[in-house]
């Protein structure tokens, strides 16, 4: 178990190398280098179809010290302990892999889940540098390399398969969105929630479950009109919000109707777009665990969980609608909502999965608001 | 072309903000189609569709539809519903101007006052309704491109004649009648903003009355002949529709003005033809300001309007009546121009007079036919008729004006009708190129005179002889060709009007 010894690199987009030992698949990859300040959550991390096709480097130094659990499922079919059924990230890198994981739960090493998974990592790398150099350069694609940087560009002439796969070719919405609308039911009372799944995160559907309401799970493309529902949710998910065109199409119609709506993440860019505003692109993101949001008018600071490459534009808010939270580091939108209806979202992310739960009310008044939409159509 | 100008300016400005650029255009004879232009290029037809393929496959920062003209603009609502990010204005004031009922509604809200329209589904609808306003109304189907079957009626048996030429008129396919108001000057503006706020703007006036398109129009800036009050009606009304529609980049509206009382009668949320003239005489680049503002970059240091320039531009049309056997080379609502040609001047006389040569007019050497029309513009053309005598042109006239210009004391030859059999007749002198210049003001009644004017107008552009149809053109012409037999041309490289 544990680690090999054979020695791997990083080539960044800009030529520059770090050079570790690989653990996980031992075979090539690439993607959008992105890092995270988390210190914990190694499995809900790799999980989150947010960061799908990027590799992922955590700053904090020692990782996979407490294993990995089985992977197991609810009554719901649901994952437990993880936020979706496999690795999402192209790549880790880490400063250090833990050799001796010890943990109740625990059924296997960080590496040989890796493996089992088919997704490669390097360990060995000095992360500070390399996150200093994607703050100051802005994340950039890059590649994991078995064995020395040389061989492997001896390696990737020789075979043009290998070459830059151009991102922008990817759907990656596409590739973690549910196939079929699914029902989740728990409660024939209970409100349902129409939700749109641009990659959701199982804690997601845990807590609205748990605040036992129905939920339609239903493909990022899907056309709402002529599904019945109480609320409308616009999930967390990777890439660009711009690239979901059909999401932001159906959201803009259903911003003519009076269901609630609230976005998480991915969700509140594409409500932002359906709502008129424009989003662009971070220099280097934010991924973290302590993403400290302003509560707009109150001052009040949450501590929030986030994983996020885009923004939107402040100066582009539309009227009619307002910022709700702004990121107290650099001043970005974390938020948004209409001042006529209850529409609504937040960059950061309430359920937490990593991180702290300190803004998980947010995702449990939406339910509530939905239940009361619910009543309201009942008695209608 | 004016489009193309456009649009190969704003992706310059886009690709010097360090953006890439993607140009789609299905006509080949452009500049913007050159491969080195943008950095993506497809030809492909401006549909839906099309765009949004291109969109979800390029995924952009956005789109921008206002610098090709209206075919682009018309898809900004649909293109907003299909969830694509529309940059500049937003989708949904775009529809507020494009839509002729918002659009009204609006200016009323804002107390600014349009002529008189109503959209209507039948003709009998549509006779009453311009019993009710008054002969003539303009007719218009409610989708306009250049103009494309508008029309003038003058009383209600052409209006019918009209109506049944335009489409089937259904209640999806509406047509819009508007009380045309006859001897009013057109005005434009194009202006830039900003989030509502007016950047720049340029005021032009038209040489014609209402009523003649204004790619055909013979256009003036800074306008030299308007009220200061009309000046100042125009910029507040231009500046309360920017902040109501929120207007980012280019955009143009167009007024009727009458002893001082402005009406609107267009507004487009993009750039129009006359972007590329106005920038070039202002020396302010629009588009490039446009586009700043739409890209959210800072924006250049630049005057606030184009009124207090120390020369003035004159745009002509060129037309190409000569390859049209058969057409009858006059002007109205509907566009006929091929070209057009841009000129700098010290004053109005000289930058019309070098206008006028650059679209192919000569410098009349002796004899000038002259058919001024009904009386009132027979009236409006006497003292040009004196200044062309004073400069010492042979005048020749047909029956009415010769009548008219004799007891006015002036002398002329009167020549027969080409209907008539008589000599000395117009079309045996226009056959034998006797004449240098020939002014004709179609009259619009009386089938035979008409005939005889198509005739006159017909053998002018075929003979190739300088022709002038329209009253308010022909006077200009006089003006400026008495100052140029006393002054000459003002020569100087495009470079020295800094």
């Amino acid at each position: 178990m544990g680690s090999t010894k054979r020695a791997a690199a990083l080539i960044l987009e800009d030529g520059s190398e770090f050079r570790g030992q690989a653990f996980g698949a031992l075979h090539p990859s690439s993607g959008e280098v992105v890092f995270s300040t988390g210190m914990v959550g190694y499995p809900q991390s790799l999980t989150d179809p947010s960061y799908r096709g990027q590799i992922l480097v955590l700053t904090y130094p020692l990782v996979g010290n407490y294993g990995v659990p089985a992977l197991k499922f609810d009554r719901y079919g649901i994952p437990l302990d993880f936020e979706s059924e496999k690795i999402q990230v192209s790549g880790l890198v880490i400063s250090e892999l833990s050799q001796e994981p010890s943990h109740f739960s625990a059924k296997r090493s960080l590496s040989a889940w890796m493996e089992e998974e088919g997704i490669p990592g390097i360990t060995g790398i000095d992360t500070r540098a390399l996150t200093q150099a994607l703050r100051e350069r802005g994340v950039m694609k890059g590649r994991i390399v078995m064995d020395s940087p040389t061989a492997a560009r001896r390696r990737a002439e020789e075979d043009d398969s290998s070459a830059d796969p151009d991102t922008n070719e990817a759907h990656p919405v596409a590739e973690v969105s549910c196939a079929a609308p699914k029902l989740y039911k728990t409660n024939p009372d209970g409100p349902t929630i129409a939700l749109i799944d641009c990659g959701v995160k199982a804690n997601i559907l845990r807590i609205m479950l748990d605040k036992k309401a129905n939920i339609l799970r239903l493909p990022w493309d899907s056309d709402l009109r002529g599904i019945e529902c109480d609320g409308i949710f616009i999930s967390n998910g990777p890439g660009d919000p711009k690239a979901c065109t059909k999401t932001i199409a159906s959201v803009r119609r259903a911003l003519q109707g009076d269901a609630p709506i609230f976005g998480i993440c991915l969700g509140n860019q594409i409500l932002a777009l359906a709502a008129g505003a424009d989003t662009y692109k971070l220099p280097y993101g934010h991924r973290g665990q302590n993403q400290p949001a302003l509560e707009v008018g109150s001052k009040r600071c949450f501590m929030t969980s986030q994983n996020h490459g885009y923004a939107v534009r402040e100066e582009s808010i539309p009227h009619g609608w307002s910022p709700w939270f702004v990121n107290a580091n650099d001043g970005t939108i974390e938020g948004l909502c209409s001042q006529r209806k209850a529409f609504s979202a937040v960059q950061f992310h309430p359920e937490g999965c990593p991180g702290p739960r300190d803004t998980q009310f947010l995702l449990e008044a939406f339910i509530a608001q939905a239940a009361e939409h619910a009543s309201h159509r009942r008695k209608a | 072309m004016e489009f193309d100008w456009c649009c190969v300016n704003a992706i310059q400005t886009a690709r010097n903000l360090g953006r890439r650029t993607i140009m789609i255009n299905c006509n080949p004879e452009t500049v913007s189609t050159d491969y080195d232009v943008c950095d993506r290029l497809y030809f492909e037809e401006l549909s839906l569709e099309r765009v949004l393929d291109i969109y979800e496959f390029e995924r952009p920062e956005g789109i921008i539809l206002s610098m090709g003209g209206q075919i682009p603009n018309n898809l900004a609502m649909k293109l907003y519903d299909s969830g694509a990010v529309v940059l500049g204005t937003s989708s949904s004031n775009i529809d507020r101007a494009e839509d002729r009922n918002k659009f009204s509604a609006l200016l009323d809200q804002l107390g600014v006052d349009q002529p008189e329209w109503k959209d209507l589904t039948t003709a009998d609808e549509a006779a009453e309704f311009a019993r009710s306003v008054g002969y003539p109304v303009l007719v218009r189907p409610s989708y306009v491109l250049s103009g494309a079957a508008m029309n003038v009626a003058w009383d209600e048996i052409r209006l019918r004649k009209f109506l049944s030429l335009a489409t089937e008129l259904s209640p999806e396919h509406p047509v819009v009648v508007s009380k045309f108001i006859e001897n009013s000057k057109e005005i434009e503006i194009d202006a830039v903003a900003s989030r509502g706020r007016i950047l720049f703007h340029a005021i032009t006036e038209h040489i014609e009355n209402a009523g003649v398109h204004s790619g055909d129009a013979t256009v003036v800036l800074p306008a030299q002949r308007l009220y200061i009050e009309t000046i100042r009606q125009i910029r507040r009304i231009t500046e309360k529709i920017a902040a109501e529609l929120e207007i980012t980049g280019p955009f143009n509206i167009q007024f009727i003005a009458q002893r001082n009382k402005i009406k609107v009668i267009e507004c487009n949320l993009r750039a129009s033809r006359s972007f590329p003239f106005c920038s070039k005489v202002s020396r302010v680049n629009m588009i490039d300001l446009a586009t700043r503002a739409i890209l959210n970059a800072e924006l250049p240091k630049t005057s606030s309007s184009a009124l207090d320039l120390p020369w003035v531009g004159v745009k002509a049309a060129q037309f190409s009546f000569s390859r049209l056997h058969g057409a009858d080379p006059i002007l109205g609502v509907e566009m006929a121009s091929t070209g057009e040609v841009g000129c700098i001047g010290t004053d109005l006389d000289d930058a019309f007079m070098k206008a006028m040569l650059s679209v192919g007019y000569q410098i009349p050497k002796k004899n000038v036919l002259l058919s001024t029309g009904p009386l009132q513009d027979k009236i409006e053309f006497l003292d040009s008729a004196k200044k062309l005598a004073a400069m010492g042109y042979e005048l020749f006239a047909s029956g009415g004006t010769a009548r008219f210009l004799s007891s006015n004391g002036l002398a002329c030859t009167r020549l027969a009708w080409p209907l008539e059999k008589s000599e000395p007749n117009i079309a045996t002198m226009l056959k034998a190129r006797q004449f240098d210049l020939v002014i004709n003001i179609p009259k619009n009644n009386e089938e035979k005179e008409l005939k005889n004017d198509y005739l006159i107008r017909r053998a002018a552009v075929d003979f190739n002889i300088p022709l002038f149809t329209n009253i308010k053109v022909a006077k200009q012409f006089i003006d400026a060709l008495e100052s140029h037999k006393a002054k000459g041309f003002e020569i100087k490289s495009w470079e020295e009007y800094r």
